[in-house]
């Protein structure tokens, strides 16, 4: 798995402007693209977003992949509707579904997963009014982010102990002890967190 | 004052609990994310792969319950809004939550609850092959929790009619969900005869 996540860097203004703004904008600019009832403006929206990401100046070799991804997603939905309610909505659902995208990957792209976190613990505030807590959850989220790729040597681990004792893939030989070692590794983080004090209130 | 002191250690031993609490849903998510970029098993007769991804979910639900299962999904789709790619496909970013296929993911958190709430029903009156049965149960009953709201999302979001809908966001699927609420019914009943005290 990439560390960095989706983010690619650069100094564009886009990579920039705060990412709070940038998660605002893109609130807003989806719900501007959802008002569309055209095919006109639906691709003008295309347009305007294909150029947001351009001046982003992420290297094609990056965008690339995505964007066949998008183009066979979209191609298939843009099929099912044409037949099903004709071709003026079809675009207009095309121009919608792909403006937002890339709009949203553009954010994505141009912003650290660091940032991205504080924006989160900002958007979480609201959790305050229902007894939550925001910097609790945006820490559980910082924990989880890293204990991905423990949770993957906990996959390789158990894998190499089942080919060791010569028996082939199965549930009780894969399964099983996956989940029983995120577990136990759950033990000691939460002891870990006790010892340091964590999480504060 | 011993009032103030017992009320003290009681605030700690609650803070305490929090903070194992978090762990268990962290490494949930963790795990779910885990088992989405893990290569699935080839669908028997067909060329569409499948991620594990729904076992994790289902597992999250039934093994730390409605509440932390629910809370474990959420946070795996907060990994994907802050651009981890830890969605299917080595996807992440805002753009896979606000797709058409993003209705799923928020049915995930349902499902995970439901799930959830239905396992420890399960686990509270009953041990061995006749749990395992019972969380089977348990299990599948995520399955159309998910379809509710990925399938009408989908619907909407491509605008195609509700049946066509159902035919592409849900019967290619529900084979191999099937399959993954047993794996995960069969997974839960061990993990709750070596682990008992985690279901108390």
């Amino acid at each position: 798995m990439n560390p960095a996540g989706v983010f690619v860097p650069g100094t564009t203004w886009l990579h920039r402007v705060s990412a709070g703004v940038k998660v605002g904008g893109l609130f807003a600019a989806v719900l501007l693209v959802l008002l569309i009832r055209t095919p006109l403006l639906a691709g003008l929206a295309v347009l305007v977003a294909g150029v947001v990401l351009a001046s982003a100046r992420i290297p094609w070799s990056v965008v690339r992949g995505g964007l066949r991804g998008l183009a066979i997603v979209l191609g298939v939905l843009f099929l099912v509707q044409w037949w099903a309610s004709g071709l003026d909505d079809a675009a207009v659902t095309l121009g919608r579904g792909a403006a937002s995208i890339l709009l949203a990957w553009t954010v994505s792209m141009t912003t650290r997963v660091a940032a991205m976190l504080r924006v989160l613990e900002v958007g979480l505030r609201p959790l305050t009014w229902v007894g939550a807590s925001p910097e609790r959850a945006a820490l559980t989220v910082a924990l989880a982010i890293r204990c991905v790729p423990m949770v993957l040597d906990a996959v390789r681990q158990a894998n190499e102990a089942r080919s060791a004792r010569g028996a082939r893939p199965s549930v009780s030989s894969l399964a099983v002890p996956v989940v029983i070692r995120s577990l136990r590794m759950a033990d000691g983080l939460g002891e870990a967190l006790v010892a340091r004090g964590q999480p504060r209130d | 004052m011993p009032t103030d002191a017992s009320a003290a250690v009681s605030d700690t031993l609650a803070q305490d609990n929090r903070a194992r609490d978090m762990a268990q849903v962290a490494v949930f998510a963790a795990l779910i994310a885990a088992l989405t970029l893990v290569p699935g098993v080839p669908l028997i007769g067909s060329s569409v792969p499948f991620t594990l991804q729904t076992l994790g979910v289902t597992l999250a639900g039934a093994v730390l319950g409605p509440r932390k299962g629910a809370l474990a999904v959420l946070v795996y789709l907060a990994m994907i809004a802050v651009g981890l790619p830890v969605a299917s496909g080595y996807k992440g970013g805002l753009g896979v939550l606000t797709g058409p296929t993003g209705g799923y993911l928020v049915g995930f958190v349902l499902a995970a609850a439901v799930v959830g709430f239905l396992s420890r029903l399960v686990l509270r009156r009953a041990q061995g092959a006749k749990a395992t049965g019972g969380l089977l149960l348990a299990c599948l009953a995520g399955i159309p929790v998910v379809y509710a709201v990925g399938v009408p999302w989908l619907a909407a979001f491509a605008g195609m009619p509700f049946g066509r809908a159902l035919q592409v966001g849900a019967l290619v699927f529900l084979i191999g969900d099937v399959i993954k609420a047993a794996i995960a019914a069969v997974v839960t009943s061990a993990v709750a005869r070596a682990l008992p005290q985690l279901f108390r």
